[in-house]
């Protein structure tokens, strides 16, 4: 057995922080999180979006759609109405038909039982700073209790759990009487997790909504600048 | 259809349901409203660049179940 193999598998006794074993897969998770949503990013500003060299911000991508509609107009020389159509084209953001879906991991659940190797709590004295310019004539003052945002540390009195991820043989047994079991070190850590569409972020829904109103024709009112230009013309 | 894109009626702003596949394939989807009777499509000069985007849309989705 070489010795990276001792020295890993004498590490593994030693246990490994709690926050680790509970917080690595939920990091994972945000972190798979964060890469899918800078490619859907990169994705809809390279294709939904133009940018001018010589201008701030970017434009959408415009596409060209029809709309139709029936009309009666008239009636022929049998008296019937004539049907007929009409067709408008109005423009619509190329973004509103890609079916872009916030795809993201929704759930983790993260199933393990734990044994507690150690459990280490930290002394309040090496915690101390001096604060400030102004030495309070050699004594120092203590950091205050509970987490610091500042330092992202807990102040005194943190308590540190240490352990290994350990399988209850003893629970198994009760549950399958018949089955026979060894002890053994072996360990269960399961992780789960679920990815699915998730809503899509506010702003390209703004951005969808503002462009979809756009569509509909507004009356411009009439003003009396306008009414005497047309006089003249 | 498999995708639930939908978009404003430009008459009633009612929204229609689409599929964006087959609207580039030139199918044409009518407002759901029975009081409108707008069909809507889309324009064969925009059918090239709608294309290309859902194109380049697919891939990036298969890029993402490869890295899975």
């Amino acid at each position: 057995m070489s010795e990276e193999n001792k020295t890993s598998l004498a590490k593994s006794f030693t246990g490994l922080p709690m926050d680790g074993l509970i917080g690595g897969p939920l990091i994972a998770a945000a972190k798979a999180n964060s890469l899918m949503a800078i490619e859907q990013v990169k994705f809809l500003l390279k294709y939904c979006f133009s940018k001018e060299d010589n201008e701030e911000g970017y434009h959408p991508v415009m596409i060209n759609m029809s709309l139709t509609r029936s009309y009666l107009s008239g009636s022929n020389s049998e008296g019937e109405p004539n049907l007929e159509k009409v067709t408008t084209t109005f423009s619509l953001p190329l973004l509103t038909m890609i079916p872009i879906n916030h795809l993201g991991v929704n759930s983790v659940e993260i199933d393990f039982d734990m044994e507690v190797k150690a459990q280490h709590q930290i002394d309040s004295a090496s915690n101390s700073s001096l604060i400030g310019q102004r030495a309070l004539k050699g004594k120092r003052k203590s950091k205050p209790k509970g987490f610091d945002p500042s330092s992202q540390k807990h102040g005194y009195n943190e308590v540190q759990l240490v352990g290994t991820v350990s399988y209850d043989t003893k629970e198994k047994q009760t549950k399958d009487s018949n089955d026979h079991y060894e002890k053994s070190n072996s360990a269960r850590l399961s992780v789960s997790v679920k990815a699915g569409p998730l809503p899509l972020p506010v702003g390209v829904n703004a951005i969808i909504d503002v462009f979809s109103k756009s569509i509909h024709p507004v009356e411009v009112p009439k003003t009396e600048s306008t009414d005497k230009t047309d006089d003249e013309s | 259809m498999t995708s639930n894109q939908v978009l404003p009626c430009p008459l009633c702003q009612t929204q229609i349901p689409f599929d964006t596949h087959l609207l580039l394939q030139g199918q044409k989807f009518s407002c759901p409203n029975v009081n409108c009777d707008a069909v809507v499509g889309i324009e064969p000069n925009s059918v090239p660049v709608a294309e290309e985007a859902m194109k380049k849309f697919e891939d990036l989705k298969q890029e993402m179940n490869n890295k899975k």
